[in-house]
């Protein structure tokens, strides 16, 4: 007959309500001290680089400098905060048309409106100008039915271009928040006589108000950081990214330019933090509960919403069907298709293969130290609950700075840092840079497990742990391969440090990519966009297959 | 006696540099580096250079041939302005033995700064002139404390995508004063100087055209700042949209225009009616290269009949005369009969000017940023 075992209860609990014991800690002070090397100091530096640069300088800044600081400011927020209404106002419907309502096909759907994601934004921005630039495919039919040409280098394309790229952002998390709708309450809403419309408006729309926030300001940051786009459609219209991109780059003009811009991004980055912290703590209330979801099956609304799928999907898939044609072409001018077709440019591929195993390489290494980063401060938050909250407030920043601005610190913080000859720089820069999305799963992973369950195990006399790879760990396996998965494709396809820290012998794909299109090699640059987005699909697919089920089955088989 | 496989190919190698000076032009200059017996070298060679894509594998390959066990990294950080931006930042642990590409102009840039050292031309240069005679106008090959050298050479002029012009039934430019003309306004690009060696020599060129006078060139400025649609990062992102039709008119060098024709696209270089600068792509030894006797291997074998003959082929035309080119339009003889007027750009007067130059452009194009 078992026995009650009083001592050992208390001592787990002992440990479960003073987490600064537990082995842990160790793992925390390494995180913490990993921050601190790679985000705190580089970012830390440029702030006090300038000023310094600003004290010591002899001579003023040019006159009008506060003033095109200002307009590249508003620039920037211009284009974020329409690419962010757009994009809000197009995955909103497409959310629950694939969430809420049987709409055929809409596990096809799914799987398709995420596919823009993993591809770089400036190729959306080269496939605009494939489309609609001058000469593109769609200014030329525009022309033929006597419409005027559409002029893309400014807003106009910038925003398109965002718009394309990252409204697949804004309806995963919308999608996200019509998931976790109580069932109950649109049944109740039903069932006291509310019609569909009624109901959207009154009950789940009030309910999502955060997701719909979240993914705004997702958006925003999204397009509000993108340095990518810009370099190529940006014209006259200059962007804050684009110029501190640009100025940094610049070796001949005043050094404290590059310095300001660079600082202020930093500085714009915390107050914008600032508000995306306050959305995710009511979005953060919403995932803690998972249930059934309610499903509209009106006939109407499931073709509207198969209409509304196929028009979005279509438009979102636009620049990609070009980027295809364009690979397999020649010269393509001024005609609707390439002048020929060709194989030469998949042949160059073949024959050049360094840059895709750079790149895959580097993914590598940069995947799982981004994945351990975030567990374990996912963990920290966890067990520290505000306490740590300025940590969390503090990996959020380069979401924000661009990468070319992280890519400088590094640079300048560690030069030729190569421990026994491995470029580590490029792949620190990667679990740096895409740590926040990396914790964004992470920490929706945590949410979800129930700590009834741990703390059961404590009281049993379980170690914190012992506990945590027994109880939590195998909770969190989904998410971890939906957070190596959120990694590995925001790594591989990162352009902006890397074009700063570059090794020599470690260009990778996307700088290949940047280089060839903006060279002129068009072919050769859809070719290689082509090969990295089936690579990073062929990476998302296996990283979402359902390991647990997977093991399940080997064993039984076994 | 048998021979070993790479005995057999050293030897193979040296009778066919025979066989390729044998045929060289009559009158064309034997480079005593393709007799020289060959030194073995191996390791990796690390080039920060802005040359395009084709021209950096030309290369590379070529190199890689003539010392199967080196190894070349070519890296392109985004232009010269970077290289230089990048060499200063690695001072203290330098990462790249050569600096490669871009103009002698921001090779002063560099001398100036210490990111570069000198070489002695001896150990380089072989039998090649010091300066090189175009239609009597000297163009000097290296630097005269011997920091950089030049490998090859384009000239400054206006691109033209042909089916964009005669869509927006544009006239053809003659000279660069043409394009102040309103006719134009809106359908020409240009690089920031601020980024880019190419534009900031072409810019320097029409200080020169106009007779150094500021005045002058504040005024022609302002008039063609006020036609240009917009100013591109990088030189070569001009080259593709005006390839592509994107602009019908763009301000640049004649190399990748030519290369551009050659892949099919309705492209066309004019060389200007006030005259048509000089480019001269140069290389120069980084200071504290970690490879530097590979290095200066490269160095000598860029300048030697080998190296010029595998850039020729991407257009890039060879100081070294004689190399058979794939086009006469990029040759130097044919350069020579078409250019109403050679302009060398003036050192003296560049590093005078630069900063006045970089201010005016700073607020050509901070001001357009609407």
């Amino acid at each position: 007959m078992p026995t009650l075992r009083v001592a050992p209860v208390e001592a787990g609990l002992k440990a479960a309500i003073k987490p600064r014991l537990n082995p842990f800690s160790f793992i925390y002070a390494a995180a913490g001290a990993y921050i601190a090397a790679f985000l705190v100091l580089p970012v830390g530096r440029i702030l006090v680089e300038t000023a310094f640069a600003l004290a010591e300088a002899e001579a003023p800044l040019e006159p009008g400098f506060g003033e095109y600081v200002a307009r590249i400011t508003l620039n920037s927020v211009f284009v974020a905060g329409f690419t962010a209404l757009v994009s809000v106002a197009l995955g909103l419907p497409l959310a629950f048309f694939t969430v809420k309502v049987m709409t055929p096909a809409r596990g096809l759907f799914r799987v398709l409106l995420a596919l823009p994601l993993i591809t770089p934004p400036f190729i959306s921005a080269f496939a605009t100008i494939l489309l609609l630039g001058r000469t593109g495919v769609l200014t030329q039919l525009l022309v033929r039915i006597g419409l005027p040409e559409v002029y893309i280098y400014g807003p106009a394309g910038l925003t398109l271009t965002h718009v394309l790229h990252f409204t697949p952002l804004a309806y995963l998390t919308v999608a996200a928040g019509l998931q976790v709708v109580p069932a109950a309450v649109e049944e109740a809403a039903a069932s006291l006589g509310s019609g569909t419309a009624r109901t959207l408006v009154r009950v789940v729309l009030p309910y999502i108000r955060p997701h719909i926030l979240m993914a705004a300001v997702l958006v925003f940051l999204a397009s509000f950081g993108d340095v990518g786009a810009p370099l190529l459609l940006a014209g006259d219209f200059r962007v804050l990214p684009l110029e501190t991109y640009t100025s940094f780059n610049s070796f001949q003009v005043d050094r404290r330019v590059s310095l300001i811009l660079a600082s202020w991004s930093i500085l714009l980055a915390f107050l914008v933090l600032l508000i995306m912290k306050r959305l995710m703590a009511q979005t953060q209330v919403a995932h803690t509960f998972t249930t059934r979801t309610f499903v509209y099956r009106a006939r109407l609304l499931r073709w509207l919403g198969f209409g509304f799928c196929l028009a979005a999907t279509g438009l979102l898939f636009l620049p990609y069907v070009v980027i295809v044609i364009s690979s397999f072409g020649t010269v393509w001018t001024t005609g609707l298709l390439p002048a020929a077709f060709t194989l030469r440019n998949y042949q160059f591929i073949l024959t050049n293969l360094q840059d895709i195993k750079n790149s895959l390489v580097l993914s590598t290494i940069g995947t799982p130290l981004c994945v351990g980063l975030a567990f374990s401060l996912g963990k920290l938050f966890r067990d520290y609950g505000p306490r740590a909250a300025w940590l969390d407030y503090l990996v959020l920043l380069p979401f924000v700075i661009p990468g070319v601005v992280i890519g400088i610190g590094l640079v300048k913080g560690y030069p030729g840092f190569q421990p026994l000859g491995i470029p580590l720089l490029l792949p620190i820069a990667y679990s740096v840079r895409r740590l926040p999305y990396a914790l964004r799963v992470a920490t929706a992973g945590y949410s979800r497990i129930d700590r009834t369950i741990e703390e059961a195990s404590l009281a049993l006399g379980a170690s914190p742990w012992r506990t945590f790879w027994r109880v939590t760990w195998p909770q969190l396996i989904p998410a971890l391969a939906a957070t190596s998965a959120v990694a590995f494709i925001r790594i591989i396809t990162e352009l902006g440090s890397t074009l700063i820290i570059l090794p020599p012998g470690w260009r990778t794909a996307p700088v290949a990519i940047f280089y060839y299109a903006a060279e002129g090699f068009i072919g050769r640059a859809s070719a290689i966009s082509v090969v990295l987005i089936a690579i990073v699909a062929l990476g998302s697919a296996l990283a979402n297959l359902d390991y647990s089920r997977l093991i399940g089955r080997l064993k039984t088989r076994l | 006696m048998g021979l070993s496989r790479r005995r057999f190919l050293q030897f193979l190698a040296l009778g066919a540099a025979g066989a390729v000076s044998a045929c060289a032009p009559a009158g064309a200059p034997t480079s005593p580096a393709t007799t020289q017996p060959a030194r073995e070298f191996s390791g990796r060679l690390v080039i920060y250079s802005s040359i395009f894509a084709d021209g950096a594998e030309a290369l590379k390959k070529g190199f890689e041939q003539a010392h199967p066990k080196v190894t070349v990294e070519f890296i392109n950080p985004g232009g010269t302005e970077v290289i230089l931006k990048r060499l200063d930042a690695e001072r203290a642990r330098p990462q790249a033995d050569l600096m490669h590409s871009g103009f002698s102009l921001e090779y002063r840039e560099a001398k100036k700064l210490g990111l570069i050292e000198p070489v002695d031309p001896r150990e380089i240069m072989g039998d090649l002139p010091e300066t090189l005679d175009l239609g009597g106008t000297k163009i000097p090959l290296k630097d005269q404390d011997n920091y950089f050298f030049v490998w090859g050479i384009q000239f400054g002029g206006i691109e033209i995508n042909t089916e964009r012009l005669k869509a927006l039934n544009l006239p053809r430019p003659e000279s660069l004063q043409d394009l102040t003309k309103p006719v134009y306004k809106g359908h020409i690009i240009f690089m920031k100087p601020q980024n880019s060696s190419t534009a900031f020599t072409n810019v320097l060129y029409t200080y020169h055209a106009l007779g150094n006078d500021d005045a002058k060139f504040k005024e022609f400025w302002d008039k063609l700042n006020a036609n240009i649609a917009f100013y591109t990062e990088k030189s070569a992102t001009l080259y593709a949209l005006v390839a592509k039709g994107e602009a019908a008119i763009g301000i640049a060098g004649s190399r990748a225009v030519y290369r551009d024709q050659q892949e099919g696209y309705p492209v066309d270089f004019i060389y200007p009616a006030d005259g048509s600068v000089v480019l001269d792509n140069s290389m120069a030894l980084v200071k504290g290269a970690p490879n530097r006797e590979l290095a200066l291997e490269f160095m000598r074998w860029h300048l030697a009949r080998e190296g010029q003959e595998a850039i020729a082929p991407t257009f890039y035309t060879p100081v070294r005369p004689g190399i058979k080119m794939p086009r006469p339009e990029v040759t130097l003889e044919f350069a020579l009969k078409n250019i109403p007027k050679v302009i060398v750009p003036d050192p003296d007067i560049a590093d005078r000017k630069r900063a006045e130059i970089l201010r005016m452009f700073d607020a050509y194009t901070q001001g357009r940023s609407r």
